[in-house]
């Protein structure tokens, strides 16, 4: 626990050399969070519906894949960028310390700023649950299992994306096509795109299973009791996927150069 | 310590022509055995490509061999990976595990909580680091500041700050200069009285030859070599080579070159001025030089042993029947 904890500071202090370049950065997330704001502002004003559903329960299940993305960003920097590790050979490093590589990897770079994502995304909840008939008050535990599920499923998705690496050594093209667009995708309700979309966004990339279903199944849309326990069992299918893939990787893994 | 059987690894690489692209195995250890002894500082060598880095990294736990079987403190390095670095200290010429942003101290500070070393070891370990290494100048910096040879020294400190018993060091002198290199060397050599055991693998052999007692040479995945350095020498049986300087302004020595000492088959280089003469294990040296003394106007001469340079350049070309059953 303890080294959890200096691993974490050592990632502050790291950003904090640069002093000026942490300010600046500062300020800019912020100016960009401002200007996210207005675009969505507008962007609500104008829509009234979705494939039947409200905006304010479309903006609940943004809020959900949102949030998780953005808890992600803090500390996901590391899983990001992991083809640089494999490129350079610099995951030996990690390899040589007495401790998770995936822990390591989490904590490696630690990024306050993508904070922003996540006050974004729960503004977009407040709005959500003003404009729909869903109460917070009502259903807040879930909702909050909901953002829980979906922190733990965006780590699994990108922990086994990541591991793609250990064969191919670039993984981001791949990246971008399994989780980036994906995650767009399952902001809005699954039913308005082809069978096999949904399809892919129940099985594969299950990112459907923590917003959409619950939230139908919560709104009287989807009626099978099934919606409200898939993002219990997304989350809980791909851990073993995510691990098995991660040490998999690691024992394909051939270091480069000397 | 650390035993090593039948190691075999291969990589597959794809060629690309044009569009097709072809698959290659190269066979980065064929059948590698050797054993460590407890206390023993081994030297492994090799030219670059040889398999030397392919084989720290099994030992490191790094990577997973392809077949065969690894023992070190009787743990498999790939399989019980985090317990065992515990026990080990790594150091890369070529990458840093330092924290490069950081000053060095905090790199140790962080390493003390990953090793879970104890508060009072890690304060003795980092007292008797900073002396040997002296560290005092650096140990405030960040790493990106440093010089070369102050970051191989500071790369030392973190491969030590949990006082392993076992160090594994890849090219730790690549690229240094002198002073740099012989004090890491000597540390080296410190660290080996105190009963550690010290696994070196380099290119630049004069590192080995103030050090190391046992070594083992590689080329192209196998051992071609394994035992002790004067033994590597006896092996080669390279002549030792008369080198004489002429007196400037002397007359040509081509005639006597050519004539009365034409038997030692003497090679003139005009440019230096010298003659150099291979002397074969069998003949008076003695003799030679009082023949050359006669009949050419010398000034200076020295006799040397063949470098190691030469016996491993001889190993190597002339494939030579390998002692290593």
């Amino acid at each position: 626990m303890k080294s959890i904890l200096a691993l974490f500071m050592a990632s502050l202090k790291t950003q904090y050399e640069y002093r000026l370049n942490f300010w600046m950065d500062m300020t800019i997330s912020g100016l960009n969070l401002f200007s996210d704001f207005l675009l969505l502002f507008f962007f609500m004003l104008s829509f009234e519906e979705i494939g039947g559903w409200s905006f304010g329960e479309i903006a609940i299940i943004y809020s959900i894949v949102e949030i998780g993305w953005g808890v992600f960003r803090v500390f996901g920097e590391g899983l990001s960028r992991f083809e640089e590790l494999i490129i350079t050979g610099r995951f030996d490093l990690l390899l040589i310390r007495p401790m998770n590589t995936v822990k390591q990897l989490l904590l490696e770079r630690v990024d306050f700023r993508r904070l922003g994502v996540v006050f974004e995304a729960s503004a977009v909840a407040v709005f959500g649950f003003i404009r729909s008939p869903i109460s917070f008050g009502r259903i807040w535990w879930i909702y909050l299992l909901l953002v829980l599920c979906s922190t733990i499923m965006t780590f699994e998705i990108n922990i086994i994306l990541a591991a793609i690496s250990f064969w191919t050594v670039r993984n981001s093209d791949i990246v971008v096509l399994a989780f980036y667009s994906t995650r767009t995708a399952a902001m809005y309700p699954a039913h308005i795109y082809t069978p096999m979309l949904k399809h892919l966004l129940t099985f594969v990339v299950p990112l459907a299973t923590v917003g959409y279903f619950p939230i139908g199944y919560l709104t009287g849309r989807i009626d099978s009791f099934l919606a409200i326990l898939s993002p219990i069992m997304g989350v809980s299918l791909l851990l073993p996927v995510a691990t098995l893939t991660w040490f998999s990787g690691m024992k394909h893994y051939t270091s480069t150069g000397t | 310590m650390i035993s090593v059987e039948r190691l075999q690894k291969n990589y597959t690489v794809f060629q690309r022509r044009g569009l097709t692209r072809k698959r290659k195995i190269i066979r980065a250890l064929q059948d590698i055995s050797f054993t460590v002894k407890r206390g023993e500082f081994l030297g492994y060598i090799g030219p670059n490509g040889a398999g030397k880095s392919t084989t720290i990294k099994i030992l490191t736990g790094i990577m997973t061999p392809d077949s065969g079987q690894v023992r070190v403190n009787n743990m498999t390095p790939y399989r019980e990976r985090r317990k065992y670095v515990r026990g080990i200290g790594v150091v890369f010429g070529q990458k840093t595990q330092l924290w490069w942003d950081l000053p060095v101290k905090d790199t140790y500070a962080l390493l003390k909580e990953i090793y879970a070393v104890p508060k009072d070891t890690f304060n003795r370990q980092l007292k008797t680091l900073r002396e040997y290494l002296t560290l005092d100048e650096i140990i405030e910096q960040p790493v990106r500041q440093l010089s070369l040879g102050q970051r191989m020294r500071a790369e030392l400190g973190a491969a030590m700050i949990h006082d392993p018993d076992i160090l594994f060091l890849d090219e730790p002198t690549i690229g240094l200069d002198v002073i740099s290199k012989q004090k890491v060397l000597e540390f080296l050599k410190v660290l080996h009285e105190t009963g550690k055991t010290i696994f070196l693998t380099t290119h630049d052999l004069k590192d080995i030859e103030t050090l190391c007692e046992e070594v083992l040479v590689i080329n192209s995945g196998t051992l071609v070599y394994k035992g002790k350095l004067q033994g590597l020498r006896d092996m080669a049986r390279l002549p030792k080579t008369l080198r004489a300087k002429l007196a400037e302004n002397s007359p040509s020595p081509d005639i006597a070159i050519n004539g009365s000492l034409a038997k030692y088959n003497l090679r003139h280089d005009p440019a230096s001025g010298s003659i150099h003469v291979e002397l074969e294990g069998s003949s008076n040296h003695a003799l030679v030089v009082k023949e050359l003394m006669q009949n050419l106007d010398i000034v200076d001469f020295r006799i040397t042993d063949p470098s190691i340079e030469e016996i491993v350049r001889y190993i190597y070309t002339n494939k030579m029947p390998s002692n290593c059953g």
